[in-house]
């Protein structure tokens, strides 16, 4: 199978995440940070080592502000549900992903109220304008992509944290498809919480993601229980991570997540988001040269794009194009919305969907000439 | 006296450790033996050398220090 259906995770991982996750689930199946036996205080030690890795990694000095989550999806609705009050509204960019404005829109029972800043691709100061005219005197925080899923458009998320701090608005930034592509420097950044999926561009297992609270205003806990530590506390402890990180956690992938930062950084961020986004460019020209092939996005330049390809064929739906690339041609693409609406509204394609390509590090030229090549056979 | 001061998670018994080792400082990570009563289900740091510089170094980087026997 070719597979260009990274976006939703990558696949295949490198072997030293492989190898990791077995060698542990072998050997050392213990949990972290609860038992003081030799194997448990190993296991916390491995959990401690990620923590640091990932705050290295995102430039913050303290490890205890990265929280391990399941996914970027818990991270966000930890920030959302967790700082969000009656009578705040929120801002959102018009490229959410359903992880975003799921959260929001059941806020509205609560009497949060939220607005949409549309996405003007190629036009940042626009775009810039528009979350500015979305600010009300109640606006609490502002959550925005850092690239869109669908479309790879990659947001001014730098300009637009700094506007919000101007106003004394909290920001969060969903990383899910940028992190492990685009650097991130939190230390020289407005950005308040950043959501980030392990399991993507970070080439960790599934089941990883991470909260990372880079200012002083802690979201109320998501879920209580036990964090093996003050024990004899009815309340959840206000400490971090432990507020954030009850019950038995994802050991093995978090020590993967681990594995998998030390092959982007052994690659070079810089190298993979070239190699990966200039594959993305060959499909671009190629397929669209093609009559029935429709392409939405302008050119995918270096530095306004991150590596995600949407298309469609013209009398065709998304999801048969994706079913036939898998059955006749055994090329993995993902087909449909997404999970992502809002981008599509502003697409036009909430009736269709697209078809969406994002190779990875492991990708090759010859994977993209497949897909080519098939697309040419099916329109 | 152990020199020992109990910390309120093993995240944070390690960033202190940590940070410790950066200064010359050696010091163990342990689970806490219970035998302060609320210690139990925490952890602690027992501290070789220079036991009072270090809890200065541990107050000066925001590191909660929740119990402690050791030199004044």
């Amino acid at each position: 199978m070719i597979y260009l259906d990274n976006g939703a995770t990558t696949s295949p991982k490198p072997g030293n995440v492989v190898n990791s996750v077995c060698a542990l689930t072998r050997n050392l199946s213990a949990n972290p940070g609860r038992g003081g036996h030799r194997l448990a205080m190993k296991a916390a030690e491995l959990v401690y080592n990620a923590r640091t890795t990932v705050s290295d990694f995102f430039s913050v000095d303290d490890p205890s502000r990265v929280v391990f989550t399941l996914n970027c999806t818990t991270a966000l609705n930890i920030v959302i549900k967790g700082v969000l009050k009656k009578g705040d509204h929120v801002i959102i960019s018009g490229y959410e992903h359903n992880a975003v404005l799921r959260p929001v829109e059941k806020l509205k029972e609560r009497g949060v109220t939220y607005s949409v800043a549309e996405v003007v691709e190629g036009d940042d100061d626009k775009t810039l304008d528009n979350f500015r005219n979305c600010i009300k005197q109640n606006t609490r925080l502002v959550v925005c992509t850092h690239a869109s899923n669908v479309f790879g458009i990659k947001l001014p998320v730098g300009r637009i944290c700094a506007l919000c701090h101007q106003y004394g608005i909290l920001t969060c930034v969903d990383a899910a498809q940028s992190a492990g592509l685009l650097p991130i420097d939190l230390k020289n950044s407005s950005i308040d919480y950043l959501c980030i999926a392990g399991h993507k561009g970070l080439y960790g297992p599934m089941g990883t993601g991470a909260l990372i609270i880079n200012c002083d205003v802690i979201p109320d806990s998501f879920v209580e229980g036990g964090t093996g530590s003050n024990s004899y506390d009815y309340n959840q402890p206000e400490i971090l991570p432990d507020r954030f990180e009850s019950g038995t956690p994802n050991f093995t992938g978090i020590v993967g997540l681990m594995k998998g930062i030390e092959f982007v950084k052994s690659r070079g961020i810089e190298n993979i988001y070239r190699k990966e986004l200039s594959l993305v460019q060959n499909a671009y020209e190629r397929l669209g040269s093609m009559k029935n092939v429709i392409l939405y996005t302008g050119y995918p330049e270096f530095g306004s794009y991150v590596p995600v390809l949407s298309f469609n064929l013209a009398d065709k739906d998304s999801e048969s194009v994706g079913e036939l690339l898998s059955r006749r041609f055994g090329i993995a693409v993902r087909a449909g919305l997404h999970c992502a609406p809002l981008a599509h509204k502003s697409k036009n394609t909430l009736d269709i969907g697209t078809v969406r390509v994002v190779p990875s590090a492991f990708s090759t030229q010859n994977d993209i000439n497949a897909l080519v090549s098939a697309i040419f056979k099916i329109k | 006296m152990d020199n020992v001061v109990q910390l309120s998670s093993a995240t944070h018994a390690m960033r202190a450790r940590d940070l410790l080792r950066k200064r010359g400082i050696r010091s163990e990570v342990r689970r806490v033996s219970g035998k302060k009563g609320r210690g139990v289900c925490s952890y602690s740091l027992k501290i070789y050398n220079r036991f009072d510089e270090a809890i200065e170094i541990l107050r000066g980087n925001n590191i909660r220090i929740v119990g402690r026997d050791g030199a004044q």
